[in-house]
C-alpha cells in the first residue's frame, strides 16, 4: 500500500514516514496554529544577508541553532535595523520556527512560543468591548519565548505602557525569553518612545544585533 | 424468619459459629416462633458438642419446613439483632406513654432507666494486622502471580504506566472535565476495553440511548466510522459491518447498556447493586453522577451533601462487589473562565461537591483541544499525582494515538529528542 504523503509538512523532503500514522506534524501545527504567526509565516524562508550584515546574519544563525538552550537561559534579543524591510521580523519569526521544531514533540496543550505585533496587541488591550480572552493573555505571560514585533513603532500612551511594561517586566522576572524587533537602535531615542524605565529594561537585557542592509522586500 | 434462616443455616451446615461468635444467646429466640426449637439446638450442642443432624431434629419438630439460605452470616446476625432490639423497645415506649399520660416525669424517668439495656448491637468486624498478617502476604503472592486478577488495563497503556490500571476492587474512579471535552468516549473507551479483556461489564446512560452507546462501542472496538453509523452514511462498507455483526454476537462477555427508564426514573445505588447482581458485571460506568438519587438523603439536604453522600456509596458498593466503578463528572464553569490551554480543570472544579473526590481512589481530569485529548492524574492513592498524558484523538474511529509526554522522560531521553530534532529537518531549519 502507498504512503500518504503530506505536502504541507516541514519535514515533507526529509522524511519517509507514512504522513497517516505520523504523530509529530500534528504536535507541530499545534504549536504554529496557537502562536499568533499568520499561516503565510509558518514555512520557514532563507534569507541572504547584504554584505554589511554578514556578521549581524552569522551571529543570529548562531543564536538560532541553539534557539532552545537559549530560551531555557531565559536570554532575550533586540533584532534592531532602522530600514524597514531588511529582515528584522523575518529573523524573528525563523527563531520561532526553530523553537517549535526543537520543542513540539511532547508539548501539545502548551504553547511554547508566540508571535505578537506590539501595535495590534495595545489596539486589542484597549478594546473592550471585544476584550483578549484570559486564556490569551496568560500564554502571553508564561510562554516560553515570545516575539514583540515593532516594539517602538510609534510612541505610547501610559495605559499602553503599563500593559506593556507590566508584560515585559514580568516576564523577563520570571526567566521568560522575548526576541523584540524595532526600528529603533539607539536606547535614548527608545526611550524617548517607550520610556525611560521600559527601554532600560529592552535594551539592558537583551543581546542586541543590527541589521544594516536594505529593504530586502522589494 | 430471620430466626427461621439461622436455625436452617446452622442445621444445614452443623456449625454452630454463627451463634457462639456473635453472642446470640437463647435470649435472642424468646417469644418467638422458634423458641423452643432454638432451645433445643442448644440444649443438644451443649450436651453432646455438636449440632443436632437434620433427622434428629425433625424427630423432635416434624412440622419444621427448612428454608435455603444465601445471605451472609453478617447479613443474619444484624438482622436478628434489630428484631430483638425492636421487641425489646416497643413495650419500653408503650410503658413510658402509659406513664406520660399521668406524669411526664415519670415517663422520662422509666425511659432513660430502661435505656441503659437499650442500647444498638451491630457487629462489627475487623481485620487484624498482626494476627492476619499471612492473609497478606497472600494476597501479595497472588498479585505478583496473576495481575490480571487484581488489574484491569483502561486501554491507555501511558496512563496505565502512571496509573497501574484500573483496581478490579476499591476503586471509584471519577473522570471530570468540563462540557463538550471527551469524558463519555473516554468512559466506554475504558468500559469497552475492560470488556474486550473478557468481563462483563455495564454502562449506566443517562444521556445516550443504547443505539448510540453501540456505535460507539463500534467505532472504539473495531473503528468503524462512527459518523457514517449516526449519519447513517451509505459510505460503510455494509458487508464488513455486518460480518462484524455476525461475529461480535458470538463473544460471551456482556456489554449491558442500562438508561434512566431500566431504573424506573430513579437511579439509586441499590438499584445499581441488583443491576450489577443481575448481569454479574465485573466492572461498572456511569455517565453522570449527577443523575443518581441519594438514598440516605433528607429533604433539606443540599445537592453538595447529596453527591458525597453518593460517591460514599458508589465506594463502598466497589469495596462490597469487588469491582470498580467509573463515574463521570463535570467540572464547573470556573474551570472555564480561568481556562489555560495547557491546564486541566483542577479538583476545586468538580460541579457541586468537594466530597466527591474525597470518596474516590482515583482521579482524572480531561481536557480536549484540536484533536488533541490530555488526562492528568489528578488524585491516586499510591503514586504521583499531576502527571499527564496526551493523545491524538480521531474520534470518528476512535483512535487514540499516544505523543511523547516529556513529563516522563528522562533528562537522558530528553537530550537525545533533542539531538535528534537538531539533526533532522537541516533543508528547512
Amino acid at each position: 500500500m502507498e504512503k500518504s504523503k503530506n505536502t504541507d509538512c516541514w519535514y515533507a523532503n526529509s522524511c519517509d514516514e507514512d504522513c497517516d500514522k505520523c504523530v509529530v506534524y500534528p504536535q507541530m501545527k499545534w504549536q504554529f496554529d496557537n502562536s499568533g504567526l499568520p499561516k503565510s509565516k509558518y514555512m520557514p524562508i532563507k534569507l541572504q544577508p547584504q554584505p554589511n550584515d554578514k556578521r549581524a546574519f552569522d551571529k543570529l544563525a548562531a543564536i538560532r541553532k541553539d534557539i532552545d538552550e537559549f530560551v531555557e537561559q531565559g536570554k532575550n534579543l533586540y533584532i534592531c535595523g532602522k530600514i524597514p524591510g531588511n529582515g528584522k521580523t523575518s529573523w524573528a519569526i525563523k527563531m520561532l520556527q526553530t523553537y517549535f521544531h526543537y520543542v513540539a514533540e511532547g508539548n501539545m496543550f502548551e504553547v511554547k512560543g508566540m508571535f505578537v505585533s506590539v501595535p495590534d496587541l495595545l489596539l486589542k488591550m484597549k478594546d473592550f468591548s471585544n476584550p483578549l480572552n484570559n486564556e490569551y493573555k496568560e500564554n502571553l505571560k508564561s510562554c516560553d519565548l515570545l516575539i514583540l514585533d515593532d516594539i517602538a513603532v510609534t510612541n505610547i500612551s501610559q495605559y499602553d505602557y503599563l500593559q506593556l511594561f507590566t508584560l515585559v517586566d514580568g516576564r523577563m522576572l520570571a526567566g521568560k525569553s522575548i526576541i523584540f524587533t524595532s526600528n529603533v537602535t539607539e536606547i535614548k531615542q527608545l526611550e524617548e518612545i517607550i520610556g525611560e524605565r521600559l527601554a532600560s529594561r529592552v535594551f539592558g537585557n537583551s543581546i542586541i544585533v543590527e541589521i544594516k542592509g536594505g529593504d530586502m522586500r522589494g | 424468619m430471620v430466626e427461621l434462616q439461622i436455625l436452617s443455616k446452622i442445621l444445614t451446615t452443623g456449625n454452630y459459629s454463627i451463634l457462639e461468635d456473635n453472642y446470640i444467646t437463647s435470649e435472642y429466640f424468646e417469644g418467638t416462633e422458634f423458641e423452643n426449637e432454638f432451645q433445643f439446638v442448644r440444649e443438644h450442642y451443649e450436651k453432646y458438642g455438636n449440632v443436632p443432624d437434620k433427622a434428629t431434629f425433625l424427630r423432635q419438630f416434624p412440622e419444621i419446613e427448612f428454608v435455603e439460605v444465601t445471605e451472609s452470616d453478617r447479613y443474619l446476625v444484624d438482622t436478628i439483632r434489630e428484631e430483638f432490639l425492636f421487641r425489646k423497645y416497643a413495650p419500653v415506649l408503650q410503658q413510658a406513654a402509659k406513664l406520660a399520660k399521668k406524669d411526664a416525669n415519670a415517663g422520662v424517668e422509666y425511659m432513660l432507666s430502661a435505656m441503659k439495656d437499650l442500647q444498638p448491637n451491630y457487629s462489627l468486624t475487623g481485620i487484624d494486622l498482626i494476627a492476619d498478617a499471612t492473609q497478606r502476604l497472600e494476597h501479595y503472592k497472588e498479585r505478583v502471580e496473576h495481575q490480571d486478577d487484581w488489574y484491569f488495563s483502561s486501554g491507555f497503556p501511558e496512563l496505565d504506566n502512571v496509573i497501574h490500571g484500573i483496581q478490579r476492587g476499591e476503586e471509584l474512579m471519577i473522570i471530570y472535565a468540563r462540557t463538550n471535552q471527551g469524558k463519555s468516549w473516554v468512559l466506554e473507551k475504558m468500559i469497552t476495553h475492560i470488556w474486550k479483556q473478557g468481563f462483563n461489564v455495564g454502562y449506566v446512560s443517562p444521556e445516550m440511548g443504547a443505539d448510540s452507546i453501540g456505535y460507539r462501542f463500534d467505532t472504539l472496538y473495531k473503528g468503524f466510522s462512527n459518523k457514517d453509523l449516526m449519519w447513517g452514511n451509505k459510505d460503510l462498507a455494509l458487508d464488513e459491518y455486518e460480518k462484524y455483526i455476525e461475529e461480535l454476537k458470538q463473544q460471551k462477555s456482556k456489554f449491558i447498556v442500562a438508561t434512566p427508564l431500566d431504573f424506573g426514573n430513579k437511579i439509586t445505588v441499590s438499584k445499581l447493586r441488583n443491576f450489577v447482581k443481575q448481569y454479574k458485571l465485573e466492572a461498572l460506568a456511569i455517565d453522570g453522577i449527577t443523575y443518581l438519587t441519594d438514598e440516605r438523603g433528607r429533604r433539606n439536604d443540599n445537592k453538595t451533601t447529596s453527591l458525597t453522600n453518593i460517591s460514599e456509596d458508589l465506594m463502598t458498593l466497589s469495596v462490597e462487589l469487588g469491582i470498580p466503578i467509573l463515574v463521570v463528572v463535570q467540572a464547573n464553569r470556573g474551570g472555564v473562565v480561568d481556562g489555560e490551554s495547557d491546564k486541566n480543570p483542577g479538583l476545586e472544579t468538580i460541579r457541586d461537591s468537594d466530597g466527591i473526590s474525597h470518596n474516590a481512589s482515583k482521579v482524572i481530569s480531561l481536557r480536549q483541544k484540536d484533536d488533541s485529548l490530555m488526562m492528568c492524574v489528578e488524585k491516586q492513592r499510591n503514586g504521583k499525582v499531576n502527571i499527564r498524558v496526551k493523545y491524538l484523538w480521531n474520534i470518528n474511529i476512535g483512535e487514540f494515538i499516544p505523543v511523547s509526554n516529556d513529563e516522563t522522560e528522562t533528562k537522558e531521553e530528553k537530550a537525545e529528542r533533542r539531538e535528534r530534532k537538531k539533526a533532522k529537518g537541516k533543508d528547512v531549519f
